[in-house]
């Protein structure tokens, strides 16, 4: 409308322009006409001029009776006289006249009127007699002049009409062209009522569309859950809606027009509030505004000071500057980041406790157990009743028990915190699976459960990973089947799946089975499922969730599956690749009967637990040897100056200076024992631990609860002079004969017996051949698992040797092996 | 031509030079000439039903004098005379119409709602000085149309009687 309404509007102004002009014009005329036509001219012109005819007759009249008559007669001629004489003046006088006498005959009988008046003048104003006279000559005059008198009279209704008509012809020009101008005026007119109309319409709909736009701009603003306020430059409230009157409890007519910074702005934040806004007008520089949400202070009516959050935006409304505030009561948002960040800081607080706890419990609890189960293990060796070894026995268990407990606790914490990557090394599956099998058998008999293992595949021997892990795993999930089956079987399946890296590991029983509902919790943390058994055998119900973590932790996957009633499966594959034989593996050297220490060796036996120190004491006694005790680290750094040792077995966490702080000590302080050998004895449990230990000076390390053979093996280690190992593997240390301990010395000698024989049978069928005979590696091979079993290390290794020739040549082999034999040949009995 | 226009540019002398001529005349004529005679529904006379004016009882009227062209003479004219309110007011004249009639026996009918303050009057004199027969005299009824431009019309025209001479008053019923 605006592009396109400009040229009809003006084109329509100057139409109405021109007709209003046209009519203007018109109107004048026929103003001025009506004004003529209101103001005669003149009276009567046919009666005028034929009174003049009537004037002249009655004259003649009068004439012809004074002829004949008297005086008054005479007067009367006079009279008529006269009275034609002013007739005859007035119609020369009169306006029409002058027209009239343009036509020459009109003005010519005029003037022959006029000159019979002239004439007869001094006659009739005379005397009598002449009058008397003279009326023949003037009669004889006026018979002339009558039909003159007469066409004067005609000429003068022939005018009139004449004029009448041109003047109705002019009257009705004009009043046509004024009919047209009003016609086109009303056009025009009709014309601008309708664009009018038109206009009024658009108008309405745009009023109608601001409206509307107007109430959805004034709904979203009074509904807005926000408060809402408009100011202008000037600082003043322009809109308030409900929502800033009830966070600051103004109400939105008193404070419309007033200052905003007085009513909302906390008193301190007043006069910067005034300057920025100051800023902004002068000079356009914007800080807040346009910033998105900002947080600063609010202040209600009641005067109360809170925290706001606020975004500012610039708006043009109606060519004026306003400025477009939502604000937020931010308190309660506050308060709940408050509390928010004092509930984490009350967990971190928490997690950290639970941490200081798990740790002071691995000290704190496992000193304690180590001064019980290391006085039991002295107490073995003592001359006691039935009874009472089976009390101790009792004691054992128990404590062995919660051992186990506190480790399993120790454990999940560890595997659920710690992210070290698992411990990969090469070992033997086959004896892994075999060892763990022979440990748990007498289990499986108390139980009445016949325990065996089946190897379905090849390459089940030489293997990388975690060994340590694999063996718990192995222990937990064959020591479950056991606890829950009773005068059933438990078998233990191993397979290399389609010759992969995965092996695959599924131990079945006959047991009790588990509910199926039950058997997506097993592997939760201290779930224990109430059975009759579990009364008998109580536990954590941490096992699996322990086997479940150290399976995933090492790549592999855990599943259960059971019919209740019936029995359980659990199946776990591990990726195990395959290594090379040559690659030196430990094997079992777990179970070799450990050599003997040198005789009278010299200990510095340094703990802050009386116990701890007594137990040790008697361990060294017992491995023939002598020691020294202190019970902290500067006893002991005064010891180290005094007295030369074979070795340092040091407590770590001990009042005053620590183990490490004492070793450093000794090593830097004194010539004397600078370099002994130092084997750290701690609780420490977590990897990272030992090895910050071993990163110092120290060649060894032994858990606590220590036991004899942990020692042994440990200080064979130490006074052999082996390279310090990267960490220590717990499970070597406890790989005491197990032969002996579950079949018991009557089959131990036995078999050693046996192996003996079969040893002489190899050596007595060997011929002189220098060549290694593949018969001659599977005897050996075979030999070798049984010396292995027995805890003949040596022995062991000599057939390792032999197995592994790398020429196929016996060269010295063979008289070191009968040598070997023959040592071992005369005291075989009294080995143990 | 040449003669008529010498007689329209010398007819006011040769008027006043009549009228002088005329007056003459009439100063011969006995003093109580009666020159309007009232009829009708007016007020008794001492002597009988009819007005009979003389000029000098004209004259003993309340004099009005006005000033105004008309259509019948050229220029300004001043006329005297007794206005028709006075005169019917004089006569004792009831309201109606009056039928005035000139001496050629032009009659015509004028309202007496015409006979107002600032209306007609019956002029005597024009410019000072009495009229003959001959012009229009002696009486004229004349309209002050320069004054009221509403008398200019037909109608006021024709009640505009000169050589006015009698007068008869018609009451409304």
């Amino acid at each position: 409308m605006l592009m396109k309404g400009r040229w009809p509007f003006l084109l329509f102004a100057s139409l109405l322009l021109a007709s209003l002009l046209l009519v203007g014009v018109l109107g004048r005329t026929v103003f001025a006409d009506l004004r003529v036509l209101s103001k005669a001219q003149n009276d009567d012109v046919s009666w005028t001029m034929s009174q003049l005819e009537v004037e002249l007759l009655m004259l003649q009249n009068a004439a012809l009776s004074a002829q004949t008559g008297e005086l008054a007669d005479l007067q009367q001629v006079r009279k008529r006289f006269d009275i034609f004489f002013s007739r005859n003046t007035t119609v020369r006088q009169s306006a029409f006249f002058g027209p009239m006498a343009r036509n020459e005959e009109v003005a010519a009988y005029m003037a022959e009127t006029v000159e019979f008046l002239e004439q007869s003048i001094p006659f009739v104003d005379g005397p009598d007699e002449n009058l008397r006279s003279r009326l023949p000559f003037m009669l004889s005059q006026i018979e002339v002049l009558r039909p003159k008198v007469r066409a004067l009279a005609l000429s003068g209704v022939d005018h009139f009409t004449t004029q009448v008509s041109a003047d109705r012809q002019r009257l009705s020009v004009t009043l046509q062209r004024l009919a047209f101008g009003l016609t086109t005026l009303i056009a025009v007119l009709f014309l601008a009522l309708a664009s009018l109309i038109q206009l009024y319409r658009q108008g309405q709909r745009a009023a109608q569309l601001s409206d509307r736009a107007r109430s959805r701009f004034e709904a979203a603003v009074s509904s807005s859950l926000d408060a809402v306020l408009v100011v202008d430059k000037r600082g003043q409230i322009v809109e308030f809606n409900g929502a800033a009157e009830t966070v600051f409890g103004y109400s939105r007519m008193d404070v419309l027009g007033k200052d905003m910074s007085d009513l909302i702005v906390p008193e301190e934040l007043r006069a910067a509030h005034r300057a920025g806004l100051k800023r902004f007008v002068e000079t356009g520089n914007k800080k807040v505004i346009g910033a998105g949400r900002v947080r600063l202070q609010g202040m209600r009516a009641s005067g109360e000071v809170f925290p706001v959050e606020l975004s500012i935006s610039l708006s043009e409304a109606s060519g004026e500057t306003v400025f477009v505030s939502f604000l937020r009561d931010i308190t309660s948002e506050l308060k709940a980041e408050e509390d928010l960040k004092n509930a984490l800081e009350k967990a971190q607080v928490g997690e950290q406790a639970k941490s200081n706890l798990l740790t002071v419990m691995s000290h704190e609890m496992r000193t304690p157990l180590n001064g019980i189960l290391g006085s039991l293990d002295l107490l073995d060796q003592s001359n006691l009743s039935d009874t009472q070894k089976r009390h101790l026995a009792s004691i054992g268990i128990s404590g062995e028990l919660l051992l186990s407990h506190v480790n399993d606790v120790l454990d999940l914490s560890s595997l659920g915190t710690e992210n070290e990557p698992p411990k990969q090394a090469p070992f033997n599956l086959r004896d892994l699976v075999q060892d763990v099998n022979a440990s748990l058998r007498s289990n499986a008999d108390q139980a009445g459960n016949d325990l065996s293992v089946d190897f379905t595949t090849q390459d089940l021997e030489a293997v990388r990973g975690d060994r340590g892990a694999l063996q718990r795993c192995l222990v937990n999930l064959v020591g479950n089947a056991l606890k829950f089956t009773r005068d059933g079987s438990v078998a233990i399946e191993v397979e290399r799946l389609s010759s992969s890296d995965v092996v695959e590991f599924r131990v079945a029983d006959t047991g009790v089975g588990i509910a199926p509902e039950n058997l997506s919790r097993i592997f939760e943390e201290f779930v224990t499922i109430d059975t009759a058994f579990d009364r008998e055998n109580s536990g954590t119900g941490l096992g699996l969730a322990i086997t479940k973590r150290l399976i995933e932790r090492n790549g592999g996957t855990l599943e259960a599956d059971s019919l209740l009633g019936e029995g359980s499966l659990f199946t776990f594959r591990l990726p195990l690749p395959k290594v090379d034989v040559g690659d030196g593996i430990r094997g079992t050297a777990g179970t070799q009967t450990l050599p003997d220490l040198p005789k009278g060796f010299h200990a510095l036996i340094v703990d802050d637990n009386d116990i701890n120190r007594e137990i040790l004491v008697d361990i060294i006694r017992e491995l023939g040897g002598r020691s020294h005790q202190a019970s902290n680290g500067y006893d002991a750094i005064d010891m180290c100056d005094d007295t030369d040792f074979d070795v340092l077995l040091l407590d770590i966490s001990m009042p005053g200076i620590d183990g490490i702080e004492t070793l450093k000590r000794i090593r830097d302080g004194a010539a004397r024992n600078a370099a002994t050998p130092a084997v750290a004895v701690t609780a420490h449990a977590s990897v990272s631990d030992h090895e910050a230990i071993l990163a110092q000076d120290f060649q060894r390390l032994v858990l606590k609860p220590v036991r004899r053979s942990a020692i042994h093996s440990t200080l064979v280690e130490v006074f052999s002079g082996e390279e310090k190992v990267g960490s220590h593997d717990l499970d070597m240390s406890e790989q005491e004969p197990e032969f002996l301990k579950r079949f018991g010395q009557e089959r131990y000698t036995e078999a050693q017996l046996e192996t003996q024989g079969e040893l002489s049978q190899f050596l007595d069928g060997k011929g002189t051949s220098d060549l290694i005979s593949e018969k001659d590696r599977q005897e050996a091979h075979r030999l070798s698992g049984s010396a292995a079993v027995l805890g003949w290390q040596s022995l062991w290794s000599i057939l390792q040797e032999i197995q592994n020739a790398p020429e196929g040549q016996w060269g010295d082999l063979l008289s070191r092996l009968r040598n070997e034999a023959e040592a071992l040949h005369p005291d075989a009995a009294d080995q143990r | 031509m040449k003669s008529l226009n010498g007689i329209l540019t010398k007819s006011p002398s040769r008027s006043l030079l009549a009228g002088v001529v005329f007056m003459a005349m009439v100063a011969t004529q006995p003093m109580a000439e009666t020159v309007l005679t009232i009829t009708g529904d007016v007020a008794e006379t001492a002597d009988g039903a009819k007005w009979q004016l003389d000029e000098n009882a004209l004259r003993a009227l309340p004099m009005t004098m006005l000033e105004t062209d008309t259509i019948w003479t050229e220029g300004l004219q001043t006329f005297e005379g007794v206005s028709l309110a006075a005169l019917l007011a004089h006569v004792g004249a009831g309201k109606g119409e009056l039928r005035a009639t000139a001496v050629n026996d032009y009659t015509v009918s004028i309202p007496t709602s015409d006979a107002v303050k600032g209306g007609p009057i019956v002029a005597y004199l024009r410019n000072g000085e009495k009229m003959s027969l001959r012009d229009k005299g002696p009486l004229w009824i004349v309209y002050p149309f320069a004054e009221n431009a509403s008398y200019q019309t037909e109608e006021y025209y024709s009640r505009s009687i000169w050589q006015l001479d009698r007068i008869e008053v018609v009451a409304d019923e």
